[in-house]
Protein backbone atom coordinates (compact mmCIF):
# COMPACT_ATOMS: atom_id res chain seq x y z
CA UNK A 1 0.00 0.00 0.00
CA UNK A 2 1.43 3.37 -1.03
CA UNK A 3 1.70 6.25 1.38
CA UNK A 4 -0.57 9.24 0.56
CA UNK A 5 1.23 12.16 -1.02
CA UNK A 6 2.46 14.66 1.53
CA UNK A 7 2.59 18.28 0.36
CA UNK A 8 5.77 20.23 1.14
CA UNK A 9 4.59 23.47 2.69
CA UNK A 10 7.99 24.78 3.74
CA UNK A 11 10.88 26.07 1.68
CA UNK A 12 10.86 28.30 -1.38
CA UNK A 13 7.84 26.63 -3.05
CA UNK A 14 5.78 26.16 0.10
CA UNK A 15 3.63 29.26 -0.34
CA UNK A 16 2.78 28.40 -3.95
CA UNK A 17 1.96 24.84 -2.97
CA UNK A 18 -0.34 26.10 -0.21
CA UNK A 19 -2.10 28.42 -2.65
CA UNK A 20 -3.07 25.52 -4.85
CA UNK A 21 -3.93 22.80 -2.32
CA UNK A 22 -6.96 21.08 -3.85
CA UNK A 23 -10.30 20.43 -2.21
CA UNK A 24 -10.25 17.12 -0.39
CA UNK A 25 -6.73 17.58 0.95
CA UNK A 26 -6.40 16.17 4.49
CA UNK A 27 -5.11 18.70 7.00
CA UNK A 28 -3.77 18.47 10.53
CA UNK A 29 -3.13 21.59 12.57
CA UNK A 30 -0.50 22.47 15.13
CA UNK A 31 -3.30 22.71 17.71
CA UNK A 32 -4.35 19.11 17.33
CA UNK A 33 -7.17 19.53 14.86
CA UNK A 34 -7.78 17.48 11.72
CA UNK A 35 -10.06 17.85 8.74
CA UNK A 36 -10.41 18.24 5.01
CA UNK A 37 -10.10 21.27 2.73
CA UNK A 38 -13.49 22.26 1.32
CA UNK A 39 -12.32 25.39 -0.48
CA UNK A 40 -9.09 27.20 -1.18
CA UNK A 41 -9.39 30.94 -1.84
CA UNK A 42 -5.96 30.88 -3.44
CA UNK A 43 -4.69 33.84 -1.45
CA UNK A 44 -1.79 31.90 0.04
CA UNK A 45 -3.00 32.72 3.53
CA UNK A 46 -6.01 30.52 4.27
CA UNK A 47 -7.80 27.30 3.40
CA UNK A 48 -11.33 26.47 4.43
CA UNK A 49 -11.38 23.26 6.44
CA UNK A 50 -14.22 21.03 7.63
CA UNK A 51 -12.99 19.65 10.95
CA UNK A 52 -13.31 16.02 11.96
CA UNK A 53 -11.23 16.49 15.11
CA UNK A 54 -10.72 19.64 17.13
CA UNK A 55 -9.79 20.65 20.67
CA UNK A 56 -13.14 22.43 20.83
CA UNK A 57 -15.79 19.74 20.21
CA UNK A 58 -18.23 22.39 18.99
CA UNK A 59 -16.04 22.98 15.95
CA UNK A 60 -16.15 19.33 14.82
CA UNK A 61 -18.33 19.11 11.73
CA UNK A 62 -18.11 22.82 11.01
CA UNK A 63 -15.93 24.80 8.63
CA UNK A 64 -13.26 27.29 9.63
CA UNK A 65 -10.60 29.19 7.79
CA UNK A 66 -7.15 27.96 8.80
CA UNK A 67 -4.09 30.20 8.51
CA UNK A 68 -1.14 28.70 6.69
CA UNK A 69 1.19 28.67 9.69
CA UNK A 70 -1.37 26.66 11.71
CA UNK A 71 -1.14 23.75 9.27
CA UNK A 72 1.11 20.96 10.49
CA UNK A 73 0.64 18.61 7.58
CA UNK A 74 -1.32 18.37 4.34
CA UNK A 75 -1.79 15.06 2.56
CA UNK A 76 -3.74 13.84 -0.44
CA UNK B 1 -16.34 64.88 12.53
CA UNK B 2 -15.15 67.87 10.52
CA UNK B 3 -16.23 71.12 12.12
CA UNK B 4 -18.96 72.84 10.18
CA UNK B 5 -17.64 75.97 8.55
CA UNK B 6 -20.27 78.52 9.39
CA UNK B 7 -18.05 81.48 8.80
CA UNK B 8 -14.81 82.23 6.98
CA UNK B 9 -13.73 85.66 8.10
CA UNK B 10 -16.84 87.72 8.02
CA UNK B 11 -18.68 85.50 5.54
CA UNK B 12 -20.90 82.52 6.25
CA UNK B 13 -21.40 79.62 3.86
CA UNK B 14 -24.73 81.16 2.95
CA UNK B 15 -23.04 84.39 1.95
CA UNK B 16 -21.14 82.63 -0.83
CA UNK B 17 -24.39 82.28 -2.78
CA UNK B 18 -26.26 85.44 -3.73
CA UNK B 19 -29.81 84.50 -4.71
CA UNK B 20 -30.70 88.07 -5.61
CA UNK B 21 -27.93 88.44 -8.16
CA UNK B 22 -28.02 84.77 -9.10
CA UNK B 23 -24.34 84.19 -8.39
CA UNK B 24 -22.14 81.61 -6.66
CA UNK B 25 -18.69 82.36 -5.33
CA UNK B 26 -15.84 80.50 -7.03
CA UNK B 27 -14.56 79.86 -3.52
CA UNK B 28 -17.04 76.99 -3.28
CA UNK B 29 -15.15 75.20 -6.05
CA UNK B 30 -11.54 75.82 -5.01
CA UNK B 31 -11.44 75.94 -1.21
CA UNK B 32 -10.11 72.69 0.36
CA UNK B 33 -11.90 73.34 3.67
CA UNK B 34 -15.24 73.57 1.87
CA UNK B 35 -14.40 70.36 0.03
CA UNK B 36 -13.77 68.58 3.34
CA UNK B 37 -17.07 69.88 4.65
CA UNK B 38 -18.83 68.57 1.53
CA UNK B 39 -17.42 65.11 2.17
CA UNK B 40 -18.81 65.16 5.72
CA UNK B 41 -22.08 67.00 5.23
CA UNK B 42 -23.09 65.71 1.79
CA UNK B 43 -21.30 62.49 0.90
CA UNK B 44 -21.68 60.94 4.35
CA UNK B 45 -25.44 61.53 4.24
CA UNK B 46 -26.74 61.28 0.68
CA UNK B 47 -27.74 58.18 -1.20
CA UNK B 48 -24.82 57.54 -3.55
CA UNK B 49 -24.67 55.44 -6.69
CA UNK B 50 -22.35 52.41 -6.49
CA UNK B 51 -22.86 50.50 -9.73
CA UNK B 52 -25.16 47.99 -11.40
CA UNK B 53 -26.01 44.44 -10.45
CA UNK B 54 -25.01 43.18 -13.90
CA UNK B 55 -21.40 44.00 -12.98
CA UNK B 56 -21.48 41.27 -10.33
CA UNK B 57 -23.78 38.52 -11.67
CA UNK B 58 -22.26 35.53 -9.83
CA UNK B 59 -21.88 34.63 -6.13
CA UNK B 60 -18.57 36.01 -4.86
CA UNK B 61 -18.34 38.64 -7.62
CA UNK B 62 -17.19 42.04 -6.39
CA UNK B 63 -16.37 45.49 -7.67
CA UNK B 64 -14.68 48.41 -6.00
CA UNK B 65 -16.77 51.55 -6.02
CA UNK B 66 -16.52 54.82 -4.13
CA UNK B 67 -18.55 56.90 -1.70
CA UNK B 68 -17.02 60.34 -1.69
CA UNK B 69 -13.27 59.98 -1.31
CA UNK B 70 -13.52 56.46 0.12
CA UNK B 71 -13.52 53.08 -1.56
CA UNK B 72 -16.24 50.53 -0.93
CA UNK B 73 -16.35 46.83 -1.76
CA UNK B 74 -19.62 45.91 -3.46
CA UNK B 75 -19.99 42.14 -3.31
CA UNK B 76 -22.61 39.50 -4.08
CA UNK B 77 -22.66 37.00 -1.22
CA UNK B 78 -21.79 33.40 -2.00
CA UNK B 79 -24.61 31.96 0.10
CA UNK B 80 -27.67 34.21 0.04
CA UNK B 81 -26.85 35.98 -3.27
CA UNK B 82 -27.52 39.35 -1.64
CA UNK B 83 -25.43 42.35 -2.62
CA UNK B 84 -23.81 44.33 0.18
CA UNK B 85 -21.31 47.19 0.41
CA UNK B 86 -18.45 47.66 2.86
CA UNK B 87 -15.75 50.23 3.44
CA UNK B 88 -12.53 48.95 1.88
CA UNK B 89 -10.52 49.39 5.06
CA UNK B 90 -9.34 46.61 7.35
CA UNK B 91 -10.76 46.98 10.85
CA UNK B 92 -7.38 46.08 12.35
CA UNK B 93 -5.02 48.76 11.01
CA UNK B 94 -6.97 50.36 8.18
CA UNK B 95 -5.15 48.69 5.29
CA UNK B 96 -6.97 48.60 1.96
CA UNK B 97 -8.33 45.05 2.01
CA UNK B 98 -9.13 44.67 -1.70
CA UNK B 99 -6.70 46.02 -4.26
CA UNK B 100 -8.30 44.73 -7.46
CA UNK B 101 -11.00 46.76 -9.22
CA UNK B 102 -13.17 43.70 -9.72
CA UNK B 103 -13.09 39.94 -9.38
CA UNK B 104 -14.54 36.90 -7.65
CA UNK B 105 -13.54 35.97 -4.12
CA UNK B 106 -14.25 33.41 -1.44
CA UNK B 107 -12.87 35.73 1.23
CA UNK B 108 -11.12 39.07 1.38
CA UNK B 109 -7.76 38.74 3.12
CA UNK B 110 -5.94 41.82 4.29
CA UNK B 111 -2.34 41.66 3.10
CA UNK B 112 -1.06 43.37 6.29
CA UNK B 113 -1.84 40.97 9.19
CA UNK B 114 -4.17 38.54 7.41
CA UNK B 115 -7.41 39.61 9.00
CA UNK B 116 -9.85 38.03 6.61
CA UNK B 117 -13.53 38.65 5.87
CA UNK B 118 -16.20 36.62 4.12
CA UNK B 119 -18.60 38.00 1.51
CA UNK B 120 -21.01 39.16 4.23
CA UNK B 121 -18.23 41.28 5.73
CA UNK B 122 -17.86 39.01 8.76
CA UNK B 123 -14.35 38.60 10.20
CA UNK B 124 -13.63 34.90 9.77
CA UNK B 125 -9.93 34.69 10.49
CA UNK B 126 -6.80 36.50 11.59
CA UNK B 127 -3.18 35.51 11.50
CA UNK B 128 -2.18 33.83 14.78
CA UNK B 129 -5.77 33.93 16.03
CA UNK B 130 -5.32 30.65 17.92
CA UNK B 131 -1.69 31.13 18.95
CA UNK B 132 -1.05 31.04 22.72
CA UNK B 133 1.59 33.69 22.08
CA UNK B 134 -0.85 36.04 20.38
CA UNK B 135 -4.66 36.28 20.51
CA UNK B 136 -5.06 32.95 22.37
CA UNK B 137 -8.40 32.56 20.62
CA UNK B 138 -9.83 35.64 22.34
CA UNK B 139 -10.35 37.87 19.29
CA UNK B 140 -14.07 38.84 19.33
CA UNK B 141 -14.51 38.31 15.59
CA UNK B 142 -18.22 39.01 15.66
CA UNK B 143 -17.47 42.64 16.63
CA UNK B 144 -14.81 43.32 14.03
CA UNK B 145 -16.43 42.82 10.64
CA UNK B 146 -15.96 45.26 7.78
CA UNK B 147 -17.84 48.55 8.18
CA UNK B 148 -21.09 48.13 6.25
CA UNK B 149 -23.12 50.94 4.73
CA UNK B 150 -26.07 52.02 6.86
CA UNK B 151 -28.64 51.52 4.11
CA UNK B 152 -28.41 49.75 0.76
CA UNK B 153 -30.85 49.66 -2.14
CA UNK B 154 -31.00 47.63 -5.31
CA UNK B 155 -33.35 49.77 -7.39
CA UNK B 156 -34.23 47.86 -10.58
CA UNK B 157 -30.63 46.73 -10.92
CA UNK B 158 -28.96 49.98 -9.93
CA UNK B 159 -27.09 49.87 -6.60
CA UNK B 160 -27.21 52.71 -4.08
CA UNK B 161 -26.08 53.21 -0.50
CA UNK B 162 -25.83 55.77 2.26
CA UNK B 163 -23.68 55.89 5.38
CA UNK B 164 -26.47 57.64 7.28
CA UNK B 165 -29.02 55.47 9.13
CA UNK B 166 -31.29 58.51 9.44
CA UNK B 167 -31.48 59.11 5.68
CA UNK B 168 -34.98 58.67 4.22
CA UNK B 169 -35.78 55.66 2.06
CA UNK B 170 -34.28 55.73 -1.41
CA UNK B 171 -37.68 56.28 -2.99
CA UNK B 172 -38.35 59.24 -0.68
CA UNK B 173 -34.91 60.58 -1.55
CA UNK B 174 -35.80 60.40 -5.26
CA UNK B 175 -39.27 61.88 -4.77
CA UNK B 176 -40.97 62.63 -8.09
CA UNK B 177 -37.93 61.34 -10.01
CA UNK B 178 -38.56 57.74 -8.93
CA UNK B 179 -40.55 56.90 -12.04
CA UNK B 180 -37.91 58.48 -14.28
CA UNK B 181 -35.06 56.46 -12.78
CA UNK B 182 -37.08 53.28 -13.16
CA UNK B 183 -37.80 54.20 -16.79
CA UNK B 184 -34.12 54.79 -17.51
CA UNK B 185 -33.27 51.33 -16.12
CA UNK B 186 -35.81 49.55 -18.30
CA UNK B 187 -35.01 47.72 -21.49
CA UNK B 188 -36.06 49.35 -24.73
CA UNK B 189 -39.27 47.31 -24.72
CA UNK B 190 -40.28 48.81 -21.36
CA UNK B 191 -39.56 45.78 -19.16
CA UNK B 192 -38.04 46.37 -15.72
CA UNK B 193 -34.42 45.82 -14.72
CA UNK B 194 -33.71 45.09 -18.32
CA UNK B 195 -30.15 46.30 -18.78
CA UNK B 196 -26.68 44.81 -18.89
CA UNK B 197 -23.81 47.20 -18.36
CA UNK B 198 -20.67 46.90 -20.44
CA UNK B 199 -17.56 45.95 -18.49
CA UNK B 200 -14.97 47.11 -17.87
CA UNK B 201 -16.59 50.50 -17.62
CA UNK B 202 -15.10 53.87 -18.52
CA UNK B 203 -13.24 55.70 -15.82
CA UNK B 204 -10.91 58.63 -16.08
CA UNK B 205 -9.45 61.32 -13.87
CA UNK B 206 -9.83 65.05 -14.37
CA UNK B 207 -7.91 67.90 -12.72
CA UNK B 208 -10.97 69.83 -11.61
CA UNK B 209 -13.46 70.17 -8.78
CA UNK B 210 -16.23 67.59 -8.76
CA UNK B 211 -18.91 70.26 -9.02
CA UNK B 212 -17.57 71.60 -12.32
CA UNK B 213 -18.69 68.55 -14.32
CA UNK B 214 -21.03 66.95 -11.77
CA UNK B 215 -22.99 69.97 -10.63
CA UNK B 216 -22.63 72.83 -13.05
CA UNK B 217 -22.46 71.02 -16.35
CA UNK B 218 -25.27 68.50 -16.05
CA UNK B 219 -28.14 69.97 -18.03
CA UNK B 220 -26.36 72.87 -19.61
CA UNK B 221 -27.83 73.08 -23.09
CA UNK B 222 -26.31 76.48 -23.84
CA UNK B 223 -22.82 74.98 -24.00
CA UNK B 224 -23.62 72.54 -26.76
CA UNK B 225 -23.74 74.98 -29.67
CA UNK B 226 -20.21 76.25 -29.02
CA UNK B 227 -18.41 73.42 -27.22
CA UNK B 228 -19.63 70.69 -29.55
CA UNK B 229 -19.71 72.69 -32.74
CA UNK B 230 -17.02 70.63 -34.44
CA UNK B 231 -18.75 67.37 -33.55
CA UNK B 232 -22.01 68.84 -34.77
CA UNK B 233 -20.39 69.90 -38.03
CA UNK B 234 -19.32 66.30 -38.50
CA UNK B 235 -22.97 65.26 -37.94
CA UNK B 236 -21.97 63.35 -34.83
CA UNK B 237 -24.48 65.30 -32.77
CA UNK B 238 -27.45 63.21 -33.78
CA UNK B 239 -28.49 60.70 -31.19
CA UNK B 240 -26.65 57.65 -32.46
CA UNK B 241 -24.15 59.17 -34.85
CA UNK B 242 -26.78 58.29 -37.25
CA UNK B 243 -28.27 58.30 -40.67
CA UNK B 244 -30.33 61.34 -39.93
CA UNK B 245 -31.09 61.16 -36.29
CA UNK B 246 -34.10 62.16 -34.34
CA UNK B 247 -35.73 64.81 -36.42
CA UNK B 248 -39.17 65.20 -34.92
CA UNK B 249 -40.22 67.41 -37.84
CA UNK B 250 -39.91 64.41 -40.15
CA UNK B 251 -42.64 62.58 -38.30
CA UNK B 252 -45.89 62.42 -40.19
CA UNK B 253 -47.77 63.10 -36.95
CA UNK B 254 -45.49 64.75 -34.39
CA UNK B 255 -45.92 63.26 -30.93
CA UNK B 256 -47.21 66.02 -28.62
CA UNK B 257 -44.62 66.93 -26.00
CA UNK B 258 -42.99 69.89 -24.24
CA UNK B 259 -39.31 70.23 -23.28
CA UNK B 260 -38.02 71.93 -20.14
CA UNK B 261 -35.11 72.33 -17.78
CA UNK B 262 -36.35 71.42 -14.32
CA UNK B 263 -35.08 71.45 -10.77
CA UNK B 264 -36.38 70.30 -7.41
CA UNK B 265 -34.94 72.80 -4.94
CA UNK B 266 -35.84 70.67 -1.94
CA UNK B 267 -34.32 67.44 -3.26
CA UNK B 268 -31.59 68.85 -5.51
CA UNK B 269 -32.43 66.60 -8.45
CA UNK B 270 -33.16 68.00 -11.90
CA UNK B 271 -32.19 68.22 -15.50
CA UNK B 272 -33.76 68.02 -18.89
CA UNK B 273 -37.39 66.96 -19.01
CA UNK B 274 -39.98 66.02 -21.60
CA UNK B 275 -43.63 66.12 -20.70
CA UNK B 276 -45.61 63.95 -23.09
CA UNK B 277 -49.19 64.99 -23.72
CA UNK B 278 -50.43 61.71 -25.13
CA UNK B 279 -50.40 58.06 -24.04
CA UNK B 280 -47.99 55.64 -25.64
CA UNK B 281 -44.56 56.28 -27.14
CA UNK B 282 -43.35 58.37 -30.08
CA UNK B 283 -42.96 56.67 -33.41
CA UNK B 284 -39.60 54.91 -33.78
CA UNK B 285 -37.15 56.78 -35.99
CA UNK B 286 -34.32 55.02 -37.77
CA UNK B 287 -30.98 56.17 -36.47
CA UNK B 288 -28.38 53.42 -36.72
CA UNK B 289 -25.68 52.87 -39.31
CA UNK B 290 -25.25 49.23 -38.40
CA UNK B 291 -27.42 46.68 -40.23
CA UNK B 292 -30.26 45.14 -38.29
CA UNK B 293 -30.07 47.43 -35.27
CA UNK B 294 -33.01 49.60 -36.26
CA UNK B 295 -35.06 46.43 -36.82
CA UNK B 296 -34.35 45.32 -33.24
CA UNK B 297 -35.24 48.66 -31.66
CA UNK B 298 -38.29 49.16 -33.88
CA UNK B 299 -39.73 45.86 -32.67
CA UNK B 300 -38.87 46.64 -29.05
CA UNK B 301 -40.50 50.08 -29.34
CA UNK B 302 -43.64 48.45 -30.71
CA UNK B 303 -43.82 46.17 -27.66
CA UNK B 304 -43.28 49.17 -25.39
CA UNK B 305 -46.08 51.04 -27.18
CA UNK B 306 -48.43 48.17 -26.29
CA UNK B 307 -47.33 48.31 -22.64
CA UNK B 308 -47.89 52.06 -22.48
CA UNK B 309 -51.03 52.21 -24.62
CA UNK B 310 -52.98 53.63 -21.68
CA UNK B 311 -50.14 55.47 -19.97
CA UNK B 312 -48.11 58.63 -20.34
CA UNK B 313 -44.40 57.86 -20.71
CA UNK B 314 -42.04 58.97 -17.92
CA UNK B 315 -40.40 62.34 -18.55
CA UNK B 316 -36.77 61.16 -18.69
CA UNK B 317 -34.83 58.63 -20.67
CA UNK B 318 -35.54 56.99 -24.02
CA UNK B 319 -35.52 60.32 -25.85
CA UNK B 320 -36.89 62.36 -22.94
CA UNK B 321 -33.50 63.62 -21.82
CA UNK B 322 -31.19 63.05 -18.90
CA UNK B 323 -31.40 64.25 -15.33
CA UNK B 324 -29.15 64.41 -12.29
CA UNK B 325 -29.66 62.82 -8.90
CA UNK B 326 -28.11 64.88 -6.13
CA UNK B 327 -25.24 65.11 -5.53
CA UNK B 328 -23.34 63.77 -8.54
CA UNK B 329 -25.10 61.20 -10.74
CA UNK B 330 -26.35 61.79 -14.25
CA UNK B 331 -28.97 59.34 -15.46
CA UNK B 332 -30.07 58.50 -18.95
CA UNK B 333 -31.45 55.37 -20.53
CA UNK B 334 -28.18 54.38 -22.19
CA UNK B 335 -25.65 55.52 -19.61
CA UNK B 336 -25.17 56.28 -15.94
CA UNK B 337 -22.39 58.76 -15.30
CA UNK B 338 -21.16 59.82 -11.94
CA UNK B 339 -18.37 61.94 -10.55
CA UNK B 340 -16.16 60.68 -7.76
CA UNK B 341 -14.39 63.42 -5.82
CA UNK B 342 -10.79 62.71 -4.80
CA UNK B 343 -9.68 66.14 -3.61
CA UNK B 344 -10.74 69.73 -4.14
CA UNK B 345 -9.09 69.74 -7.57
CA UNK B 346 -9.31 66.10 -8.67
CA UNK B 347 -12.37 64.13 -9.75
CA UNK B 348 -12.91 60.83 -11.53
CA UNK B 349 -15.72 60.49 -14.04
CA UNK B 350 -17.17 56.98 -14.20
CA UNK B 351 -19.56 55.91 -16.95
CA UNK B 352 -21.62 52.75 -17.15
CA UNK B 353 -23.19 52.21 -20.54
CA UNK B 354 -25.94 49.68 -20.91
CA UNK B 355 -27.87 47.67 -23.42
CA UNK B 356 -30.91 45.39 -23.27
CA UNK B 357 -30.10 42.15 -21.45
CA UNK B 358 -31.71 40.20 -24.25
CA UNK B 359 -30.10 42.12 -27.11
CA UNK B 360 -28.32 40.03 -29.77
CA UNK B 361 -24.62 40.49 -30.36
CA UNK B 362 -24.90 42.84 -33.32
CA UNK B 363 -27.07 45.19 -31.25
CA UNK B 364 -24.77 44.98 -28.21
CA UNK B 365 -21.77 45.77 -30.39
CA UNK B 366 -23.48 48.74 -32.06
CA UNK B 367 -24.57 50.25 -28.74
CA UNK B 368 -21.13 49.74 -27.20
CA UNK B 369 -19.42 51.33 -30.19
CA UNK B 370 -21.79 54.27 -30.00
CA UNK B 371 -21.01 54.73 -26.33
CA UNK B 372 -17.29 54.67 -27.04
CA UNK B 373 -17.71 57.15 -29.88
CA UNK B 374 -19.58 59.51 -27.62
CA UNK B 375 -18.10 59.23 -24.12
CA UNK B 376 -14.67 59.26 -22.63
CA UNK B 377 -11.29 60.69 -23.55
CA UNK B 378 -11.36 59.16 -27.01
CA UNK B 379 -14.99 59.94 -27.69
CA UNK B 380 -16.02 62.86 -29.85
CA UNK B 381 -18.24 64.59 -27.33
CA UNK B 382 -16.82 64.23 -23.88
CA UNK B 383 -13.36 65.17 -25.00
CA UNK B 384 -14.89 68.53 -25.94
CA UNK B 385 -16.39 68.81 -22.47
CA UNK B 386 -13.17 67.83 -20.74
CA UNK B 387 -11.36 70.67 -22.43
CA UNK B 388 -13.68 73.02 -20.55
CA UNK B 389 -13.78 71.09 -17.27
CA UNK B 390 -9.99 70.87 -17.11
CA UNK B 391 -9.36 74.56 -17.67
CA UNK B 392 -12.15 75.93 -15.48
CA UNK B 393 -10.42 74.87 -12.28
CA UNK B 394 -6.95 76.41 -12.80
CA UNK B 395 -8.50 79.55 -14.27
CA UNK B 396 -10.73 79.92 -11.21
CA UNK B 397 -8.43 79.13 -8.29
CA UNK B 398 -5.91 81.96 -8.39
CA UNK B 399 -5.83 84.57 -5.64
CA UNK B 400 -7.62 87.05 -7.89
CA UNK B 401 -9.86 84.66 -9.84
CA UNK B 402 -11.33 83.00 -6.75
CA UNK B 403 -12.68 86.33 -5.51
CA UNK B 404 -15.05 86.46 -8.46
CA UNK B 405 -18.47 84.86 -8.82
CA UNK B 406 -20.05 82.49 -11.32
CA UNK B 407 -23.28 83.60 -12.98
CA UNK B 408 -26.23 81.29 -12.48
CA UNK B 409 -29.11 83.67 -13.19
CA UNK B 410 -30.08 82.33 -16.63
CA UNK B 411 -33.87 82.08 -16.40
CA UNK B 412 -34.00 83.00 -12.71
CA UNK B 413 -37.48 84.00 -11.63
CA UNK B 414 -39.16 82.53 -14.70
CA UNK B 415 -39.74 79.01 -13.41
CA UNK B 416 -43.17 77.64 -12.55
CA UNK B 417 -44.45 74.64 -10.63
CA UNK B 418 -46.30 71.96 -12.57
CA UNK B 419 -48.62 69.31 -11.12
CA UNK B 420 -47.11 66.64 -13.35
CA UNK B 421 -44.04 66.59 -11.07
CA UNK B 422 -45.10 68.07 -7.72
CA UNK B 423 -42.54 70.36 -6.07
CA UNK B 424 -40.42 70.64 -9.20
CA UNK B 425 -39.73 74.00 -10.88
CA UNK B 426 -40.15 73.96 -14.66
CA UNK B 427 -38.27 76.47 -16.77
CA UNK B 428 -37.06 76.99 -20.32
CA UNK B 429 -34.91 74.13 -21.57
CA UNK B 430 -31.86 76.40 -21.98
CA UNK B 431 -32.09 77.89 -18.49
CA UNK B 432 -30.02 77.05 -15.39
CA UNK B 433 -32.95 75.96 -13.23
CA UNK B 434 -31.42 72.55 -12.51
CA UNK B 435 -28.13 74.10 -11.36
CA UNK B 436 -29.94 76.52 -9.05
CA UNK B 437 -31.90 73.62 -7.55
CA UNK B 438 -28.64 71.79 -6.84
CA UNK B 439 -27.27 74.79 -4.99
CA UNK B 440 -30.45 75.15 -2.93
CA UNK B 441 -29.97 71.57 -1.78
CA UNK B 442 -26.19 71.96 -1.45
CA UNK B 443 -26.65 74.84 0.97
CA UNK B 444 -29.24 72.93 2.97
CA UNK B 445 -26.87 69.98 3.41
CA UNK B 446 -23.90 72.17 4.26
CA UNK B 447 -25.83 73.91 7.03
CA UNK B 448 -27.94 71.05 8.40
CA UNK B 449 -26.94 69.39 11.65
CA UNK B 450 -28.58 66.13 10.58
CA UNK B 451 -31.26 64.63 8.34
CA UNK B 452 -33.79 65.89 10.89
CA UNK B 453 -33.32 69.35 9.37
CA UNK B 454 -33.53 68.18 5.79
CA UNK B 455 -36.40 67.49 3.43
CA UNK B 456 -38.09 64.98 3.29
CA UNK B 457 -37.30 63.75 6.83
CA UNK B 458 -38.41 67.24 7.79
CA UNK B 459 -41.50 67.53 5.58
CA UNK B 460 -41.92 71.21 6.45
CA UNK B 461 -38.45 72.20 5.26
CA UNK B 462 -38.27 74.57 2.30
CA UNK B 463 -34.74 74.75 0.93
CA UNK B 464 -35.44 76.89 -2.15
CA UNK B 465 -33.26 80.00 -2.04
CA UNK B 466 -33.91 81.38 -5.54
Amino acid sequence: MTEPKKYVLSGPHGALTFMSLPEGTKITTIYGGAGEITANPGDGAYVLVRFTEHQDPAVVGTEEFVFFNEVREATE
Amino acid sequence: MVAIIRARGDRSIRDYIDPERGTVSRELYVNPDIFEQEMEQIFQRCWLFLGHESQIPNPGDFIISRMGTEEVIVVRDRKDNQIRAFLNSCRHRGMKVVRYDQGNALIFTCPFHAWTYDTTGRLVGAGFQHSPEAYCGTLPKEQWGLAEVAQFKNFYGSLWATWDPKAPSFEEYLGPFTESLRHCLQASDGTDAGLDMFTPFQRHRLPTNWKVPGFTSVTDLTHTAMTHRSAAAARLHQDRGSKGGRDRARQATPFPMSKYAIGDHNLGHGGMCTLYHQNGVPEYEEEWYEAGVDDYFREATARKAELLADKIMAPHGWGGGHFAIFPSVMVDSWRLRWWQPHSVGVVERWTLSGVDKTAPKHVRDAVRHYSERFNGPVGFFESDDMENWNYVFPASQGARARKLDYYFANGKGLGKYNDRLPGVVFNGSYTEEAQRARFSRWLAFMEAASWDDLYPVNKAADHRIW
